[in-house]
């Protein structure tokens, strides 16, 4: 039964890539601002969670050795994904491609959206044009399939978390969830560049969303038979190193391009604090 | 015989400063990659002591509910002060000022245009607000070394990493502003001394009363602190030194070295 509900949060928390591309197209000028303290938030909660309750409880279970080498692994894991698929692809500036003839429908993607993963640099240097929309959607689909690639483990994490506990596994889900709205943005901003089609963008970033239910349906296959307190607890410990990761080297440095420090600050204290008065009340 | 040992490691935590304005003046083009590292270590080490051994020792001691009340009230403290007193002032590249001395790193630069500020005011506010994060540095050296001296160390030396590149990043813009190579050393020298004063402070308001549960206190509240400068000062000070992946990379080894170091404490 906790089975298949870790497996729809894990779907949830995916498909919010889609809720990404939306946000891109629909909202004008979105204030930064909110997603920058969503996202210090979602990053407050997974390292609390991690440090606190996830590699806790595994070393209570297996003792220090084992959990902190699954804790490492989770991290080369991770840190090994990053390296061969580097997240991100905009080469692209939305001056440019309108100076190509995309007038009217490209000026639909606020601007500052292109600059959002890549920073002020990005807007500064104006990377090389690619003129051609070919290129672009190939960067789009490259995206796509790195995006793909790092939710992969991300759906692990909040399958693993829930099995250990419902109510911690939706918390993780909320926060991946945030996390990933931004994902869906770098995806589909892209892609439409390159079509000009909505639907194909809307597509493709949520398409790259369904890889964290995936990862959490393999993970299932390939441990169901083996489902014991003891596998569980490795796999907590493995999926802190994952959570810890993601929080330090992905989501703290995009909330701090989208925002000012203060922000972020206190969006990440926010999220621990929540998480610190919600564990003491489970 | 622990608190002489307490006073001495906040001191070379924060004398290290020093070290980093040397660097500053004397290697002509220091590699920001190793800073950009060596700050992710610290963070690292720091983030990893914090919620492994700081909290849960509190924990233990005082109980979840209590430990956790001094963990988030060393981060608003130490929040408060950002907000009062903004953490690197560097001065605003202007185009008057520009080459006002030779032999400037380019690469450090880029460094130079983040906080904007007035030049005339910048000697003192940023010693002043230096000082200000000093002082609760000496304070986690101080209080982590009576817990346990072989902890304080390696509070000490996650310190140093940390204070290296700060001397950098304080020495420049006095060098900047004065063209005085001497001024620019002893300025970052004098605010590593405040990490000693704060050591000096603790000991004066706490000894009176150090019991067990002070110093459980103590741990959370200065976990909270040391969690709050890694995320909101350390992390984006080595991010904007130097590639994502070299931080990151910073980060894995501190913790990994913290976990064994405890592992075989």
């Amino acid at each position: 039964m906790n089975v298949w509900i870790a497996l729809l949060m894990s779907l949830i928390s995916g498909l919010s890539t889609g809720i990404g591309a939306l946000i891109a197209y629909i909202i004008k000028k979105p204030k930064l601002v909110y997603l920058s303290f969503s996202l210090g938030f979602s990053a407050g909660v997974m390292v609390y969670v991690s440090f606190f309750e996830l590699l806790s409880s595994s070393i209570a279970i297996l003792g220090k050795g084992i959990p902190l080498v699954l804790f490492f692994l989770g991290m080369l894991i991770l840190g090994i994904i990053d390296y061969c698929i580097p997240e991100v692809f905009i080469p692209h500036n939305g001056n440019k491609s309108n100076n190509h003839g995309h007038e009217g429908k490209g000026e639909n993607i606020p601007r500052k959206i292109l600059g959002w993963r890549e920073g002020h640099k990005f807007q500064q240097h104006e990377a090389a044009p690619v003129t051609e929309n070919g290129k672009l959607f190939k960067t789009g689909l490259i995206t796509a399939i790195g995006l793909a690639i790092h939710n992969f483990p991300e759906g692990m994490t909040t399958f693993s978390t829930t099995l250990f506990n419902i109510n911690l596994g939706i918390v993780i889900m909320i926060a991946i969830f945030i996390h990933n709205i931004p994902e869906g943005i770098s995806v589909s901003v892209p892609i439409f560049y390159a079509t000009h089609d909505r639907k194909k963008a809307f597509k493709y970033s949520f398409l790259s969303g369904f890889a964290e239910p995936l990862g959490a349906l393999i993970t299932m296959l390939m441990l169901l038979p083996f489902l014991t307190s003891e596998m569980i607890a490795g796999l907590l410990a493995l999926v802190a190193g994952i959570m810890i990761y993601i929080s330090l080297d992905d989501i703290l440095p995009t909330a701090h391009r989208y925002g000012n420090g203060h922000i972020v600050i206190i969006g990440t204290i926010l999220g621990m604090f929540v998480m610190a008065v919600s564990l003491m009340l489970l | 015989m622990e608190i002489g040992f307490a006073l001495l490691f906040s001191l070379i935590g924060g004398l290290s400063t020093g070290i980093g304005s040397i660097i500053a003046y004397f290697i002509q083009k220091p590699k920001l990659s190793y800073l950009s590292f060596s700050l992710g270590l610290s963070a690292g080490v720091m983030t990893y002591i914090a919620f492994m051994e700081l909290l849960p020792h509190s924990v233990s001691v005082l109980g979840e509910g209590l430990a956790i009340i001094w963990f988030f009230f060393g981060m608003l403290v130490v929040g408060f002060l950002d907000y009062l007193f903004p953490d690197i002032f560097i001065p605003r590249k202007n185009g008057n000022s520009e080459n006002a001395c030779e032999g400037n790193p380019k690469e450090i630069e880029p460094v130079l245009d983040r906080t904007g500020g007035k030049l005339a005011k910048i000697g003192t506010m940023v010693t002043l607000g230096l000082i200000i994060h000093q002082l609760p540095e000496g304070m986690i050296a101080f209080s982590g070394t009576l817990f346990d001296v072989n902890m304080g160390i390696l509070i000490m030396v996650a310190i140093i990493f940390h204070n290296v590149p700060e001397g950098i990043s304080v020495s420049l813009p006095v060098l900047f502003v004065t063209c005085n190579k001497k001024k620019a050393f002893w300025y970052s020298f004098l605010s590593g001394l405040a990490e000693p004063a704060g050591a000096v402070i603790a000991f004066v308001f706490l000894f009176p009363f150090l019991s067990g549960n002070v110093i459980a206190a103590l741990l959370a509240f200065f976990g909270g602190v040391m969690i709050y400068l890694s995320l909101d000062t350390i992390l984006p000070t080595a991010r904007r030194y130097g590639h994502g992946h070299i931080v990151i990379i910073g980060v894995v080894v501190g913790m990994l070295i913290m976990s064994i170091s405890l592992a075989f404490q």
